[in-house]
């Protein structure tokens, strides 16, 4: 008997088997097949419909609950499109403000050029290693708090600066510019942009 | 080969014990409830998260995010409080067949991602896609393993 012969008996054994057990240790394919088919009769199963339901609508009804309660819900649909800037879900808490934002590298380019602004990286340090901006300062996000005295002592808070991370699927740079404004920093933008789009344009770099 | 059934009549007398579904429940049920909760502190992070799975459309990926650990956190706590644990288990394995899914198309299109199971913290890939996926499939197979169970189920309403 060849293989495929045999694999076909085996199967329709199986089949004809109606009292075939869970028990006895199944294939994998087996199981999916014969998930809900063979030991829970239709009774249980319209039984475990049911249930199924009740349990997700409670599921259900308690998420747009905590949802509307929490501080930090988010609405129904969040910004996800990167054309049209940082994207995020939008939530009570969330930092992006799209007022803060330089949507494009030349704008960032040109306040760059004239010389009187710091950027600041909101990047890991290895990232910042690896290359930034030319002139760029390293304030790690998830570092913040073991940084910003250093920082302080070093750049007025007249200073304008401008925040940037890895790009507009990175809300980071947000953060830091939440943070560094939270610290009495007065002037801050967010280049939402990045890193990225500034090497690719052939912009400095270190 | 003779001891063959004889073993198998072990196997199956032992899977029968209400003891060993009512840990798998628990087990399964307390995974669940732990990996929800920073979902549901942070949904905002958790959406970010989805989307960086690149799966799904712009319009969903907040809806997912406020309903989807809310659902494991009621799965979880009728799985444990034995309130119609073969629903609950059905429910999971649905959505754990949906997140094997998931994975197995990022993984296979090469698709770096941070799949957000348990914290929520730019972890970046500590986990191997192979190792969740290869987690997904043994828990699938618990919520499967419960939903089947034939033996009395102890401290339950079913």
């Amino acid at each position: 008997m060849g293989l495929k012969e045999k694999w076909k008996h085996w199967f329709l054994k199986e089949r004809k088997d109606a009292r075939f057990r869970s028990r006895s240790l199944c294939p994998f394919f087996r199981v999916l097949t014969c998930l809900y088919v063979c030991d829970i009769g239709s009774d249980n199963m319209k039984k475990i419909f049911k249930e199924c339901c009740i349990l997700f609508t409670t599921a259900v009804i308690l998420a747009f609950a905590g949802n509307a309660i929490s501080s930090k819900g988010i609405p129904l649909v969040g910004q996800w499109d990167t054309t049209k800037g940082v994207v995020s879900a939008k939530g009570k808490n969330s930092v992006a403000d799209y007022a803060f934002e330089i949507d494009t590298v030349e704008k960032a380019k040109g306040i760059y050029d004239t010389g009187e602004v710091l950027f600041v990286d909101a990047r890991s340090t290895e990232e910042y290693k690896e290359g930034h901006i030319k002139g760029a300062e390293s304030l790690p996000l998830m570092y913040f708090d073991n940084h910003i005295k250093e920082f302080l002592e070093k750049y007025d808070p007249s200073t304008f600066i401008v925040t940037y991370c890895s790009g507009r699927e990175c809300e980071d740079s947000h953060d830091l510019a939440q943070f560094l404004s939270e610290a009495g920093y007065k002037k801050i933008s967010v280049f939402i942009d990045g890193y990225p789009v500034w090497a690719e344009q052939g912009y400095p770099v270190e | 080969m003779g001891n063959r059934p004889k073993n198998r009549e072990i196997v199956t007398a032992f899977l029968q014990k209400p003891w060993i579904e009512l840990t798998l429940r628990i087990l399964l049920g307390v995974i669940f409830i732990y990996a929800s909760i920073p979902k549901i502190g942070y949904p905002s992070q958790f959406a970010k998260i989805i989307y960086g799975y690149a799966l799904f459309p712009a319009a969903l990926i907040n809806l997912i995010a406020i309903i989807v650990p809310y659902v494991e956190i009621v799965m979880g706590a009728s799985l444990i409080l034995g309130i119609y644990p073969r629903a609950a288990a059905s429910i999971l394995a649905g959505m754990l067949s949906l997140f094997i899914i998931a994975i197995s198309i990022n993984l296979i299109r090469g698709h770096e991602f941070d799949c957000g199971c348990f914290s929520l913290k730019n972890s970046g890939l500590s986990h191997s896609a192979g190792m969740l996926l290869f987690r997904d499939i043994i828990y699938f197979f618990i919520s499967i393993f419960i939903i089947r169970f034939e033996g009395k189920r102890s401290w339950c309403i079913c």
